[in-house]
C-alpha cells in the first residue's frame, strides 16, 4: 500500500530533527570540558529490570530502557513517572534514589547514591526511534558527578547507543555500546551488550543479554517474568557475576505500577528495591 | 655263826611258813579277771527296765565263783533303805526266767546262786561247776521277759557301779577291773522352751526355707523337730532339726513350698513326758507367706573379669526357674547413669527391638519377651523386659556390646572395680526382688594405670610441614615407660616405639614418619617408626595401645579434617584432661611454624566461646597515591578463622585479603586500592566484608564497612 504524500513528507521531517537532535548532543559532549577520569559509577538496579535478572535489552516501550538500550524508548508514548528506591546490600549508607521522568519517545533521570563521604549523581537524557520497520535506535547521554570530600569532585560524560530489532512478532534483539566521552588516561569501561529477547504472548517473556566489559570477563543475565490476573507481574531471574539470583513482583494498574525485587548475594546481605510508576 | 646253826634256822623258817600256809588266803592269777558290760547304760529313774549284765570270763581261766552287787539300797539302815535305790533284785536261787535270771554260757554250768542283802547293796553270788576259760553269762536284773512287772526301777538319780568279784577255784574273790557303772538321772518337770520368731522375709517359691530357733531345757533336749506343709494340706511332715549349742536350724525342703504359703511349727522334747507338745499339729502354727516367684531365677554372666579401657562383650544370662509368664526382669547396669554417663561403663545403647544391636537380647525357647524399656537412673541404667511368656527352665542373655553386631559395639569398662550386674523378676502380680545370685565383674587395671596419664596431644595429618607427625604427653606425676607401645590407625596399620623410650611427668614424646620432620622442626627429640599408619588427610582413627600382654587402648582420636588441622598446620589437643573424643577439644595450630612438637600447644588452654568482633578502616576513604593505602583492623577471639574480602558495588569479589585461623586480639591488613590482579581499582565504594568464625564452624560473626577508594593528585575540574 502506498503512503499518501504528505505522511512521506512528515516521516522524513522527523527523521532529520532526529538526525538534528543527536548532532546537537554530540556537540555539547564534545565541547564539555572533562576529566581524564575513568567511570566510576556502577549501574544502579532499578526494580522492575532486576526483579528479572537486570536482563532489559530487548525491551521496549517502558522508561527503564533509558538506563539499558535506549533504542527501545521509541514506544514510549505516555507520560510516565518512576520512582525508585533502593538499600544495597541492606545498609543505610548505600541509599540510592531515582526517578525516571518520561513521554513521547523522550526521557530522562536522575539518581543519586551515597554518603556523606561520598556523593554521586547521575543525569541522563535519551530517546529512541525508529529507523525502519523491525528495526529502531536510540541514544543516551550519561552525564555523571562525584564528590568524595577532601579528595576529589568530578563529572563524567559517557553515551550509550543502542539498538533493537524485531524478529517476527516473538523475538527480538537487542544489541548496546556504552563508552565514556571524555578524554581519559587510564583505562575506560566500555561496555559492549547484546541480548534477545522470546515473548511467545502477553503472558509472559524471557530474555537473555550478554555483557562484555572492558577488563572482565563476559557476564550474563538471564530473567523472565509471567502476568498474572492482568495486573499481577512475577519476576525472577539469574545473574552471572556474581552468582546470583534475584525474585521480583509488579501489579499493574492503568494510572501506575507498584515493584519490588530483592537481590541475593551468596555472601553479602541481599537488596531489597521498590518503585513507583504514574502514567498520565 | 657256825654253818650248822645257819642251817638249823633254814629248816625252822621252812617249817613255820609250811606251818601257817594253809591258814593264809592266797589270790591266784585268775582272781579278779574277766569283763562285763551292763545295758541299758543309762536310764530315767522311774523308768521300768530290764538290765543286762554280760559277763565275759577271761580266755586262760575257768571260774569258780563270781559275786555281783547290786546297788540297790541293801538291807540295813544308814542313809539307804532297801529299794531305795533300784528295786530289789528279787532273787530267787533259779536258773530259770524269773525277776532275776542268770543265763550261762555254753561251757558254764551254775552250782548255785544266793543272794545276801548287804548293808547297802545286794550281792548275787553264782558258783559254778564249770567255767570253761573264755566262757560267759548273762545277768538280767528284771527281767520282763518273764513278767513286765518284773522290770527294775531306779528312784534316785545318780551313777551306780556295779561292782563284780570273780574267783578261780582255791582263789580269792577279787574285784575285776572295770565295774560296769550306770547313769540314773531325774528329767526335769518342765518342758523344753523354744524361743523362735518367724522370719518376716517372704520367700521365693521352691527354694528350701532355713528356721532357726533357740530350745532349752532344764535337763537336756532329746529331740527336737520341725512340722511343715504347704498351706492348704492337712498333714504335716518333719524333719528333725540340726544343734550347735541350743541354736536349732531345721530346713523345710523347697517341695513344700507353694506360692499360697508354708505352714511350719517347733517340737522339742526332753526325753520323758516333757514335750513342747504332744506330737502332732499344735493349737497354732506359723505361716509363711511365699512371693509369686519375686525374686526367683539364677543369673551368671560371662566373663568375670576385664580390663580398663579394653573393649569386651559381657553376656548376662537369665535362667528361669519357674514360670513367670506374666512377670517382668529387670536389670541394673553399673554404667555410672544420668550422674556421669559412661563413667564406668559405656551406656548399654539398647533400643527396643531383638535385632542385633549394641545391646542385644536372645530367648529361648518358652520365652516371649515385649518391649524392652531403658531407664537411666542417677547412677545406672535399669532395662525393663516384660515377660509375656517365660516358662520354668528357659533363658534369656542379653549380650552387652554384642560385636557380632558391630566391632565398635563393643563396651568398654572404664573404670577399675567391682561391679554387679543386679538382676530383679517378679512373677505376676508381684513386686521385683533381687534375684539371690548377683552376678559380678571384676575390672582391673590390665595395664599400669600410670599409662592411662599418657595422651596423644598434637597431630600433623598434613605432609608439607615436616611429614607426618604426632605427639604423645604425659600429664602425671611420673615417668611412664611407652617402649613398645603401639601406634595403629583405622586401617589396622601399626607402628611400635622402640624400647626402651619413657616419658617424663609432663614431658613429650614425637613420633614422626620421615627424616624431613628434622628440617621443619630442627633440635626436636623424636622418635621414628619403622611402620607408620598413615594419617589420612579426610580424617582418620588413631590408636594408642600399651605394651601389657592383652594391651589396653591407652589413648584414641577419630578426627575429620572439621576438627582442624591443615596441610601446613597441626592439629592441636587444647585440654589435656579433656576427652580425644570431644571435636571441641582440638583446633588448628596458630603457631606460625604450623605446630608445636615437644612443646607447649599454641591453643592449650584458649577459651571456645566467640567474642563480639570487630571492624574498622583507617583512613576512609583513602586514595593509594595521595595517602598511601588504608588499614583495616579487625579484632576476633581467639582462635578464629578470619575471612577478609573486599567486594564492589554489584557484588563482585575483587579482592581476597585473608582466609585463614588468627590467633585473635586486634589485627590489621592493609589494602592498597588493587583487585586480584594487581590493577588499581576506580575510585568508588567498595566493601570491607569480615567473617569470624569459631573453629568449631558454629556461629560466624560478620562484619561490613564501606571505602571510599578516592584518586588522590586529580584535582577537581570544578
Amino acid at each position: 500500500m502506498k503512503r499518501k504524500k504528505g505522511e512521506r513528507k512528515m516521516g522524513l521531517y522527523l527523521l532529520k530533527l532526529r538526525l538534528l537532535f543527536s548532532v546537537i548532543l554530540l556537540l555539547i559532549i564534545s565541547f564539555i570540558s572533562v576529566l581524564p577520569l575513568e567511570a566510576a559509577f556502577e549501574e544502579r538496579p532499578f526494580p522492575r529490570v532486576w526483579g528479572q535478572g537486570g536482563a532489559f535489552l530487548t525491551m521496549e516501550g517502558d522508561l527503564h530502557c533509558l538506563h539499558y538500550n535506549p533504542a527501545g524508548l521509541f514506544r514510549v508514548s505516555e507520560s510516565q513517572l518512576v520512582i525508585n528506591h533502593g538499600q544495597l546490600f541492606q545498609l543505610e549508607d548505600l541509599a540510592w534514589d531515582a526517578v525516571i521522568l518520561g513521554g513521547s519517545r523522550f526521557a530522562g533521570s536522575y539518581q543519586r547514591f551515597g554518603f556523606a563521604l561520598y556523593q554521586e549523581e547521575i543525569y541522563v537524557l535519551g530517546t529512541g526511534f525508529s529507523l525502519r520497520n523491525h528495526f529502531a535506535a536510540g541514544l543516551g547521554i550519561h552525564c555523571q558527578t562525584l564528590q568524595i570530600p577532601n579528595f576529589l569532585s568530578l563529572n563524567q560524560w559517557a553515551i550509550k547507543l543502542g539498538f533493537l530489532g524485531f524478529i517476527g512478532s516473538k523475538y527480538q534483539w537487542g544489541l548496546t555500546y556504552y563508552f565514556p566521552v571524555s578524554p581519559v588516561e587510564e583505562i575506560i569501561r566500555e561496555v559492549w551488550s547484546a541480548g534477545i529477547g522470546w515473548e511467545p504472548g502477553k503472558q509472559w517473556r524471557i530474555l537473555l543479554d550478554v555483557i562484555g566489559e572492558r577488563g572482565e570477563k563476559v557476564s550474563y543475565r538471564m530473567g523472565g517474568e509471567v502476568r498474572l490476573a492482568e495486573i499481577i507481574v512475577l519476576r525472577c531471574g539469574f545473574e552471572s557475576s556474581p552468582p546470583r539470583y534475584t525474585l521480583g513482583w509488579g501489579i499493574e494498574t492503568g494510572a501506575g505500577e507498584i515493584d519490588y525485587a530483592y537481590l541475593s548475594h551468596p555472601v553479602l546481605p541481599g537488596s531489597h528495591l521498590y518503585s513507583l510508576t504514574i502514567r498520565w | 655263826m657256825y654253818p650248822s646253826s645257819r642251817r638249823l634256822l633254814n629248816f625252822g623258817f621252812t617249817i613255820l611258813f609250811l606251818a601257817i600256809s594253809p591258814l593264809t588266803v592266797h589270790a591266784l592269777p585268775g582272781d579278779g579277771t574277766g569283763k562285763a558290760a551292763i545295758s541299758p547304760s543309762r536310764v530315767s529313774t522311774g523308768i521300768p527296765t530290764s538290765w543286762s549284765i554280760e559277763f565275759q570270763g577271761h580266755p586262760d581261766y575257768s571260774y569258780y565263783q563270781v559275786d555281783i552287787w547290786i546297788p540297790d539300797g541293801g538291807s540295813t539302815a544308814g542313809d539307804y533303805l532297801p529299794g531305795s535305790r533300784f528295786t530289789d533284785p528279787q532273787l530267787v536261787n533259779s536258773q530259770e526266767p524269773g525277776y532275776t535270771t542268770v543265763i550261762p554260757g555254753e561251757g558254764v554250768e551254775i552250782r548255785n546262786i544266793t543272794h545276801t542283802d548287804l548293808t547297802d547293796d545286794s550281792k548275787i553270788t553264782i558258783i559254778f561247776s564249770r567255767f570253761l576259760p573264755g566262757s560267759g553269762f548273762r545277768l538280767i536284773y528284771g527281767d520282763t521277759s518273764f513278767s513286765s512287772q518284773a522290770a527294775a526301777i531306779a528312784f534316785e538319780r545318780g551313777i551306780y557301779s556295779f561292782k563284780i568279784k570273780t574267783k578261780v577255784e582255791g582263789g580269792t574273790l577279787t574285784f575285776i577291773e572295770s565295774s560296769p557303772t550306770v547313769e540314773i538321772f531325774t528329767p526335769g518337770d518342765t518342758p523344753p522352751e523354744i524361743f523362735h520368731q518367724p522370719p518376716a522375709t517372704t520367700y521365693p517359691v521352691n527354694n528350701p526355707i532355713t528356721i532357726d530357733a533357740e530350745i532349752r531345757d532344764d535337763y537336756k533336749v532329746v529331740s527336737a523337730n520341725i512340722f511343715f506343709r504347704k498351706t492348704g494340706s492337712e498333714i504335716f511332715s518333719s524333719t528333725v532339726l540340726s544343734a550347735q549349742n541350743s541354736i536349732y536350724r531345721g530346713i523345710i525342703p523347697a517341695s513344700a513350698t507353694s506360692i499360697e504359703g508354708v505352714d511350719y511349727y517347733l517340737w522339742a522334747s526332753d526325753g520323758f513326758q516333757n514335750s513342747t507338745h504332744p506330737p502332732g499339729a499344735p493349737s497354732s502354727y506359723h505361716r509363711l507367706s511365699i512371693a509369686c516367684y519375686d525374686g526367683s531365677g539364677q543369673t551368671q554372666i560371662t566373663p568375670i573379669s576385664g580390663e580398663v579401657n579394653c573393649p569386651g562383650t559381657w553376656i548376662i544370662t537369665f535362667h528361669s526357674q519357674e514360670d513367670l509368664s506374666g512377670g517382668e526382669l529387670a536389670v541394673y547396669f553399673p554404667d555410672g547413669g544420668k550422674k556421669a554417663p559412661g563413667k564406668n561403663w559405656s551406656p548399654p545403647q539398647l533400643s527396643d527391638a531383638y535385632q542385633p544391636g549394641y545391646t542385644t537380647l536372645k530367648i529361648s525357647e518358652g520365652v516371649e519377651a515385649g518391649p524392652i524399656n531403658r531407664e537411666v537412673l542417677s547412677d545406672q541404667t535399669r532395662l525393663s523386659i516384660p515377660l509375656y511368656q517365660m516358662r520354668s527352665g528357659s533363658f534369656l542373655k542379653i549380650i552387652y556390646g554384642d560385636d557380632n553386631f558391630s566391632p565398635q559395639g563393643k563396651v568398654v569398662p572404664r573404670q577399675a572395680g567391682s561391679y554387679s550386674f543386679s538382676v530383679y523378676t517378679r512373677g505376676p502380680n508381684g513386686s521385683l526382688k533381687p534375684v539371690e545370685s548377683v552376678p559380678q565383674v571384676e575390672i582391673t587395671y590390665g595395664s599400669r594405670p600410670e599409662n592411662f596419664s599418657v595422651i596423644i596431644n598434637e597431630i600433623m595429618w598434613g605432609s608439607q610441614n615436616g611429614g607426618e607427625w604426632l605427639e604423645l604427653y604425659n600429664r602425671g606425676a611420673v615417668t611412664v615407660e611407652v617402649g613398645g607401645w603401639w601406634l595403629k590407625d583405622q586401617s589396622g596399620i601399626c607402628g611400635k616405639i622402640p624400647s626402651p623410650r619413657s616419658i617424663p611427668s609432663h614431658g613429650y614424646l614425637v613420633l614422626a614418619a620421615e627424616e624431613n620432620f628434622l628440617s621443619r622442626f630442627p633440635g626436636i627429640e623424636i622418635i621414628f617408626l619403622e611402620t607408620w599408619p598413615t594419617l589420612n588427610d579426610e580424617g582418620d582413627t588413631i590408636f594408642l595401645l600399651d605394651n601389657a600382654s592383652s594391651p589396653a587402648l591407652i589413648e584414641q582420636v577419630n578426627y575429620t579434617a572439621k576438627w582442624g588441622g591443615s596441610k601446613l598446620n597441626s592439629l592441636e589437643r587444647i585440654d589435656p584432661d579433656r576427652s580425644s573424643l570431644d571435636p571441641v577439644n582440638w583446633t588448628t595450630s596458630v603457631s606460625d611454624r604450623g605446630g608445636t612438637p615437644g612443646k607447649v600447644n599454641s591453643v592449650f588452654g584458649i577459651k571456645r566461646e566467640l567474642q563480639i568482633c570487630d571492624l574498622d578502616v583507617r583512613p576512609n576513604p583513602f586514595s593509594p597515591d595521595k595517602s598511601g593505602p588504608t588499614k583495616i583492623y579487625y579484632q576476633a577471639p581467639i582462635p578464629s578463622r578470619v575471612s577478609l574480602h573486599i567486594y564492589d558495588l554489584r557484588g563482585r569479589a575483587v579482592r581476597y585479603l585473608l582466609d585463614k585461623v588468627e590467633r585473635g586480639g586486634t589485627q590489621e591488613i592493609i589494602w592498597d586500592g588493587r583487585d586480584e590482579k594487581g590493577n588499581l581499582l576506580p575510585p568508588g565504594i567498595y566493601l570491607c566484608y569480615l567473617e569470624v568464625s569459631s573453629l568449631d564452624n558454629i556461629r560466624p560473626q560478620k562484619r561490613i564497612r564501606p571505602i571510599v577508594l578516592a584518586k588522590g593528585g586529580k584535582l577537581s575540574n570544578k
